[in-house]
Formats: structure tokens, C-alpha cells, sequence
């Protein structure tokens, strides 16, 4: 067990190490002479060379990388190019907004989608379910930017129920975590759906009921619990998910956050930023994952077993 | 004559499947009594697994059509009502399953698990634990004490099915049904566990519905056996009477396909053909095309049940 | 009329497959006979005055810049059934050779390559897709290597999985024994036992690659003005939402529909070809 935690913690740092590098060489893959690529044409060649003396451009790639990574350890992802700020300076005021929005979209998934999958795989075949299942494959051919846009019209415009901009009051909340949790609700309710199903046709429910155990008593202790474990497996996964559901709410409700930061550090070619919050979101992306596959590997003892764990 | 504690009564099912029904189990009949160790045999596909969970009125898709009477101590298991089933599980009935690690919830201890069906009897705390550890050395579980704390991956195939038997014993049921119990164990192992099995059995006056494709088991512990082809139930007797003189062309075919101890007796005989899988009732001899006596009649008629010699009885036309 | 073949009378009776078969090919004809179907040209400005709400002439009204927004829709299918397709047949190629390779070659050469489908999926597929178009630029025939480069690696899984499990069977076995060539072996042998869970593969692959590239278009990564793209149309629509709420409206509905057609086929498909994989 402790082989198979370190084998994964292993792999996740290897797979964070590549991306670091590849992320960080997007620079120096691009044609052309990397100083053009970051300073207007307008700029004159004496500035573009004592910019390349400042922003370290006359070293070689791993030199170069050598010195991020080690500025990245202490906090320091270097300065943005447009507006010269640190911009770790920008990650700390916007992350948490990412984050709150985020949370709280996922919570709310969680909070409608669970009960829906447990009943749906419980009466499965039955009104509900099919009525969910067909709700949900729908739900998942419409986009979270036009869910926003749809709510933006509806509440924003034609009710003017609520802002659609800034995110300042509680009020601003409402629709970018409406539009984010319509989003991903329907694939956690199939997911949730799955993973109930999986628990009910388990044998050991079979065992369960061949005991003599109320249906009410096998539902709780036997189907709940370990569908619970499911579901904080389900949680960590979606995760990245609705993160990146999230990039696009931000830029249609201007909301300061995260990936605000990234939409505009991609059109405005401002490298230090794209890089620091692709490697952000990548480290988080690994970390969910690996957390998934060590709590599914904690609470499953058969894929222990078969990783060749604890000897009997 | 004692009275029979479980009475299978034109047992038939159908499970509902894409574009039809698709016969399980067609018009089964048989009794087993007190005390009494009935193995059912046959190969895969042939209903008897699909019997006993009917039996326990367990099933994983609610999709069968049920016909006939199953009667357990004169009362018909078919008619029950969810909640009155529920007090005949594991009360009255128990079961194994074939495959222990799949049956035993992975994130529970194995005393936990057993001492749960002691709570439905109103035991519980300290007197549980002793019963628990009681069993458990009544199945021959060594380190009684330190097993009771062990999860089930932490247990070989063979401990956990003892586990098995506790947990399904635990409540002193009259009927213990044991669907392929040694199937996933290694041979070894399997000797040692159904003769636990049988042991405790004896011990607790309990009757047992052995299911199973191994005609080598059964010798080991049935007394009397059925055997099952295509959903049917074509021969059934006791067990030195149908090892000594098998009158169905299935069971004689199954017999002799078991490997031999003696060259003289025979090259082992495979069975030409598969099992098929009956969508549309017809009045027929289910065997016929893979019978080697078939005969005009047997394609036209469906055998009827006849008693060869008392206490044999046999479903063929020609035999 | 009775329908003796079987395959094809499961077809036909599967409600998901037959909604989206008739749903998809409503979208590829538009988009074939987008020409005929569409009164205007896309591009056309000021065929009326701008912001006209829907009416005779133009029955999805008309846009900021006076085009007929109903022309603008049906060409736009053109574009996410062409970008799909390709993408598609990119990340079909790419995953399907990389994934037949691990899996029959194993040992250290599967273990390099699922490192490097691992590194796909590091981060989301939008936040990858992104990083690519940072290096590639903006437009969307990169928008297509960029998708293409992140959800190869979905089928090189699938198919490594399954080459792994046929390689061991007798019939491969034969094959290595009259010493054929490995990528003969691959090809005749494996191949076509893998092609019923492509065809799956690609069928769901397909409206999650418009979905991608629409919503890279919408953040103005993608398809460039004056493509009748409709996520581009939806990004454009946003400053005009008071004016004119049809210009969100409808390529939002043509949008949905072609994925949902497309998520029904797909399903549909699996259902009939790979049912294993079937979320039930």
C-alpha cells in the first residue's frame, strides 16, 4: 500500500516536472526571436537588447528554466510583460475568487446531483430514472456559455433581477454559479448513477440481504457508505472540471479571477502570466487525481490486493 | 415420514430479455427435508444457481416472471410479503455465495459482519463477540480472536468462506443454500471447507441445498442429488442409487465425463453440443438434439416425470 | 415489411440511435446544401438595417453589422461539422497508432507512451487547448491540432487496453508463429476487432469536439470574424444583449441541437456496437 501511495506521488511529481518544462519552453517554441514576440515592433533595438539583459533572454532554455523554477519555489513567478507587476502579486488576489466560485458551484453539484443518481440507480429503468437520463444527456449538449448568456437575458436583461457584472455583493454570485453548476450537473448525476449501481449490484449487498437485514438497514450501512466514498472520489475528479468550466464564466461575467487571468494573458501574449497559471492549474489537475486514486485505493482493499499490497 | 421443510412446486422462470422472455427454470419440482443435504448439479446456464436465489427471493434485476410455489414449513415463500420474506432470511434460510471476496463488504471487519446478523436477534455488545468467537472456532478459523478483527482482503479464499458459513449460520436457520461454494477455492482448500460445512451442518439440524456443476463434491457430502439440464429438472434420486445406475442419457453423459481413477472405465466422454437457451416454450425434450437415444417422440412430446424405482425419479421417454 | 436482418432490426429499434441519426442528418444536410438553404450570404452587411428583429425576410433577424443572422446559423454548421470531422480523424490516427503500439510492443515503450498520454490529461482540455494555442496562435485550423493534441490520448487508452487483451489470443499467436511482420499482425489481426469501439470513440468524440471548439471560439481564440462560427456569434451577440436577444438566442439553439443529435447517435452507437462500455 505504502509501495503503490509513493509509486503514485512519484509519477505526479515526474508528470508536474514535464508539464513545467513544456509550459515554460512555449516561449522558446514559437518562431521567431522570442524579445519580438514580447515587445511591440515600435519598440527600438538598444530597448529590445537591455530587455533581453532584463528578462534574461541571452541565457540558454535551461538555464532559464533553472532560474523559474527556483523563483517559482520562493513565490516568485517573475512580472507580467504588460503591466509589469509581480505576478504572484495578481494570483494571490485572484485565486480566491476562482476558488469561491468553484467551491461553491461543486458543493451545489454535489448537494442536486447525488440524490438524483441514488434514486435514478435505485428505481433504474423506472419514470424518474429515464426522465433524468434523458434530462441529463440534454443538459450536456448545452454549453456553460450559453447557459450564461441565456441567464444573463433572462434574469439580467429582461427581469433585471440581478447583476450581471463585478463580483461584489452576494447578489453577483447568483448567476456565474447558476450558469457553472447547470453546467456540470448532468454528467455528476450519470456519474453518480454509475457508481450506485455499481454498489448495488455488488455482491456483498446480495450477502447483506441474504442475512436477513431490513432493505433499509443494507441501504445504510452497506450501499450509502461505500457510495459515499464514491462520491469524495467524485468530488476530487470534477474538481479540474469545473475549474475550467469556470474560465469561461469569469470572462463572460467579468469576474476577477484566475481564469480572467489567463484569457487575457493568452491574447495580450503575456507569457510569465500563461505560464504561471497553466502550471498552477496543472499541479492542481495532477493533485486531484492522484488524491482520487489513493483514497480509491485506501477503501477498495481488492485494488490493493491487486497492486500487490498488504500480504494476507 | 418427516415432514419436508422446503417443497419446490412447479417452479417456473422467465427473465424478461431483449425481444422475449427467456426460459430460466421451466416446471421444477422437489422437497428436500430436515437435515437432509439435496445438491442440485448441472452445467452453467441450467438454472440452478437461478433456483436458489429465487429461493431467497434475491435478484439483482427485478426482471423475472415467477411461476409455481416454493413452500418452506407449509408456507408459500412466492406469496410472502417483502417484510415477512425479510424475517425468513438468514433467520430461516441462509446462503453462501461462490465467491467469497466479492460477497464480503471490503470495509468491514469479518466479526463485524458476522455480528450483524446477531443484532437482528437482539444480540448484541459482549455476549455477540462471544458468539462470534464460538463460531468461529466451530469453523475451524484459526487465531479466532485476531480474524474477528481482520478485514476481508486480509483473509485467504478458504477463511473467508468459513466466514461465510459463520455469518450465514450465525442465526441458526433450518435451511442453508450454498450456491457453488467451492467453486473459487483451490482444491485443497475445498475438501476442508465442505466438510466444515457439512459438519456444522450436522451440528445445527440444518438442511442443505447444495448447488453446484461438481459431481465430485456432491459425492462428498449430498444424500440426495437433482440434476438439471436447460432449466429442467430430468433425473433425481439418491445419490449411491444414481452413481450406482444413472438412467438419463445427461446423467449418464455427466457421470462419465468425470476423469477416472481406473483406466478400465473408460475414456472421459464429452458431451457433444452446448446448452441451449430456450426463448420460445416448446413440448419437447429439451436434450433431444444432443442425445444420443433420441427418438421420434422425444421431439414432440415433453417427458413426463416417472418413478423408476422408489425414491428415483426420471424425466425421459425412452430410458 | 418484415426486416430479417438482426443487426439492422436493433438498429432501427434503439430510440437513441434513430433521434440522432435523424437529428444529425437534418445538420449535415444543412451544412452540405447550406448554399440553397441560406437566403444570404454570411458575410452580406447591411442587406438590412442592423438589429432587426426576426420577420419575413430574415427569419432569425439580423445582426450588428445588418447580416442575416439565419444565413449566418446554417453556414456556421458548416464550420463545427468540418473542424469536428477533422479533429476527429486527427486524434482517430494519432490515438489509434500510439495505442496499438503500447499495447503490442509493452515493456518500456508502453510505458513511455502512457506517460505521455498521462500528460494530457494534466489539466483540463480547455486549459490545455489553450496553452497549445498560445504557441500555435489563434485561429481555428489551429483551434483543430490544439483539440486533436489533447483527446488523442482517450482512444490510445481504449485501444491499448484491447490490443493488450488480443495479443494473447490464438489467433495472433498464429499469426506471430508463421513470423509475420509486427505491423502486419497489428493491422489484419487487431485491428479489426478494435473498430466497432473506435467508431464508438469517434461517434462521442465528435460533439465534444464542437463544444471545445465553439467555446475557443467564443473566448476569441478560435474561428476569426467574419466566420459565421456560432460560438464566435455567441461572444459577438453579448455586447448587444439588450438590442437584439435573437442573436444569442439562435446559434446557441442550433448549437445544442447538432451536440444533442450527436450525443443520441453516439449513445445509440454504444448501445449496439460496445454495450460493455455503457453507463447504464
Amino acid at each position: 500500500m505504502r509501495d503503490y501511495v509513493i509509486k503514485r506521488i512519484a509519477q505526479g511529481v515526474l508528470l508536474v516536472v514535464v508539464v513545467s518544462i513544456l509550459v515554460f519552453s512555449m516561449l522558446d517554441m514559437m518562431p521567431g526571436d522570442p524579445i519580438n514576440i514580447l515587445t511591440d515592433r515600435k519598440v527600438p533595438e538598444e530597448v529590445k537588447e537591455q530587455l533581453r539583459e532584463e528578462w534574461g533572454l541571452n541565457d540558454p532554455l535551461p538555464t532559464r528554466y533553472i532560474n523559474w523554477v527556483k523563483g517559482a519555489i520562493h513565490g516568485d513567478f517573475g512580472k507580467s510583460i504588460r503591466t509589469k507587476k509581480p505576478v504572484v502579486d495578481m494570483m494571490k488576489a485572484r485565486l480566491p475568487v476562482t476558488l469561491k466560485l468553484t467551491l461553491t458551484s461543486l458543493i451545489l453539484d454535489l448537494i442536486i446531483s447525488v440524490p438524483i443518481g441514488l434514486i435514478a440507480a435505485y428505481k433504474k429503468d423506472g419514470f424518474f430514472d429515464r426522465l433524468m437520463m434523458g434530462l441529463s444527456l440534454l443538459f450536456a449538449a448545452i454549453p456553460s456559455y450559453w447557459i450564461s448568456v441565456i441567464l444573463i437575458l433572462v434574469f439580467g436583461v429582461s427581469l433585471k433581477l440581478l447583476p450581471i457584472s463585478g463580483f461584489s455583493s452576494a447578489k453577483h454570485y447568483i448567476l456565474p454559479v447558476a450558469a457553472l453548476t447547470i453546467g456540470s450537473v448532468a454528467g455528476l448525476i450519470r456519474m453518480t448513477k454509475t457508481e450506485v449501481l455499481d454498489v448495488l449490484r455488488e455482491r456483498y449487498v446480495l450477502t447483506a440481504y441474504a442475512k436477513g437485514l431490513p432493505k433499509r438497514n443494507v441501504l445504510v450501512y452497506h450501499v450509502l457508505r461505500n457510495a459515499l466514498i464514491l462520491v469524495a472520489i467524485m468530488f476530487f475528479m470534477s474538481l479540474p472540471w469545473v475549474i475550467s468550466g469556470a474560465v469561461i464564466v469569469e470572462n463572460i461575467f467579468v469576474i476577477p479571477g484566475m481564469g480572467q487571468m489567463l484569457t487575457s494573458g493568452i491574447l495580450n501574449q503575456d507569457f510569465t502570466i500563461v505560464q504561471a497559471c497553466v502550471l498552477i492549474l496543472a499541479i492542481l489537475t495532477v493533485t486531484c487525481n492522484l488524491i482520487c486514486d489513493i483514497i480509491t485505493a485506501i477503501l477498495d482493499p481488492r485494488i490493493r490486493v491487486a497492486m500487490g499490497g498488504e500480504g494476507r | 415420514m418427516a415432514e419436508e421443510l422446503l417443497k419446490v412446486e412447479n417452479l417456473s422462470i422467465d427473465y424478461k430479455i431483449e425481444g422475449g422472455y427467456l426460459s430460466a427454470v421451466n416446471d421444477v419440482s422437489f422437497s428436500i427435508e430436515p437435515g437432509q443435504v439435496m445438491a442440485l448439479v448441472g452445467e452453467s446456464g441450467c438454472g440452478k444457481s437461478t433456483i436458489a436465489h429465487t429461493v431467497m427471493r434475491l435478484s439483482i434485476d427485478h426482471n423475472e416472471k415467477i411461476g409455481g410455489h416454493i413452500y418452506f414449513q407449509g408456507r408459500d415463500l412466492l406469496a410472502l410479503s417483502e417484510p415477512d420474506m425479510e424475517k425468513v432470511r438468514g433467520k430461516e434460510i441462509g446462503m453462501i455465495f461462490q465467491n467469497p471476496l466479492d460477497s464480503l463488504n471490503p470495509v468491514y471487519r469479518a466479526g463485524t459482519q458476522v455480528e450483524e446478523g446477531l443484532k437482528l436477534d437482539g444480540i448484541s455488545g459482549e455476549e455477540a463477540k462471544q458468539r462470534v468467537l464460538e463460531l468461529f472456532k466451530d469453523v475451524q478459523i484459526p487465531n479466532p480472536e485476531t480474524r474477528m478483527e481482520s478485514f476481508p482482503h486480509e483473509l485467504s479464499g478458504g477463511m473467508r468462506q468459513r466466514v461465510m458459513i459463520a455469518m450465514m449460520l450465525a442465526r441458526e436457520p433450518k435451511l442453508l443454500i450454498a450456491d457453488e461454494p467451492t467453486t473459487a477455492l483451490d482444491v485443497t482448500v475445498e475438501a476442508q471447507v465442505l466438510r466444515i460445512m457439512k459438519d456444522m451442518c450436522e451440528k445445527e439440524h440444518a438442511a442443505v441445498l447444495l448447488i453446484t456443476h461438481n459431481f465430485g463434491i456432491v459425492a462428498e457430502i449430498a444424500d440426495r442429488v437433482g440434476i438439471m439440464y436447460a432449466g429442467e429438472l430430468v433425473e433425481e434420486g439418491e445419490i449411491h442409487e444414481i452413481f450406482r445406475q444413472p438412467i438419463h442419457p445427461y446423467s449418464q453423459a455427466l457421470l462419465s465425463a468425470l476423469p477416472r481413477m481406473k483406466k478400465s472405465q473408460g475414456r472421459i466422454q464429452a458431451i457433444e453440443g452446448n446448452v441451449p437457451r430456450i426463448t420460445e416454450k416448446e413440448d419437447v425434450c429439451r436434450f433431444a438434439n444432443r442425445c444420443p437415444y433420441a427418438e421420434a417422440i422425444c421431439r414432440e412430446k415433453r417427458p413426463e416425470r416417472r418413478e423408476v424405482v422408489p425414491g428415483h425419479w426420471v424425466c425421459c421417454h425412452v430410458k | 415489411m418484415k426486416i430479417k436482418n438482426a443487426a439492422l432490426r436493433r438498429a432501427l429499434s434503439n430510440r437513441n440511435f434513430m433521434i440522432g441519426l435523424i437529428m444529425v442528418i437534418i445538420i449535415v444536410l444543412v451544412a452540405i446544401f447550406a448554399d440553397f438553404i441560406a437566403p444570404y450570404a454570411y458575410d452580406d452587411a447591411d442587406l438590412a438595417p442592423k438589429f432587426t428583429p426576426p420577420c419575413k425576410e430574415h427569419l432569425f433577424g439580423t445582426d450588428d453589422f445588418g447580416r442575416d443572422l439565419f444565413s449566418r446559423v446554417v453556414y456556421g454548421s458548416r464550420i463545427s461539422l468540418r473542424v469536428a470531422l477533422i479533429a476527429v480523424v486527427l486524434e482517430v490516427f494519432l490515438g489509434v497508432s500510439i495505442g496499438l503500439i503500447a499495447g503490442y510492443y509493452g515493456g518500456n515503450v508502453d510505458r513511455v507512451c502512457s506517460f505521455i498520454a498521462d500528460l494530457t490529461w494534466s489539466m483540463p482540455p480547455i486549459i490545455m487547448s489553450m496553452a497549445v494555442i498560445t504557441v500555435l496562435g489563434k485561429g481555428i485550423d489551429k483551434v483543430v491540432i490544439a483539440i486533436a493534441i489533447v483527446a488523442w490520448a482517450e482512444y490510445a487508452r481504449v485501444v491499448r487496453a484491447k490490443t493488450q487483451s488480443l495479443k494473447n489470443m490464438a489467433f495472433v499467436e498464429t499469426g506471430i508463429a508463421f513470423n509475420e511482420k509486427d505491423s502486419a499482425i497489428m493491422l489484419r489481426y487487431i485491428l479489426p476487432n478494435i473498430v466497432p469501439s473506435i467508431i464508438v470513440l469517434a461517434s462521442l468524440s465528435i460533439p465534444a469536439t464542437i463544444m471545445n471548439t465553439t467555446a475557443l471560439s467564443f473566448l476569441g481564440l478560435g474561428a476569426m470574424p467574419p466566420s459565421p462560427d456560432w460560438g464566435l456569434a455567441l461572444s459577438n451577440s453579448m455586447a448587444f444583449i439588450a438590442r437584439a436577444p435573437w442573436m444569442a438566442i439562435y446559434p446557441g439553439i442550433a448549437l445544442v441541437f447538432t451536440v444533442f443529435g450527436f450525443n443520441l447517435l453516439g449513445e445509440g452507437m454504444r448501445d449496439l456496437l460496445d454495450p460493455r462500455t455503457k453507463l447504464r
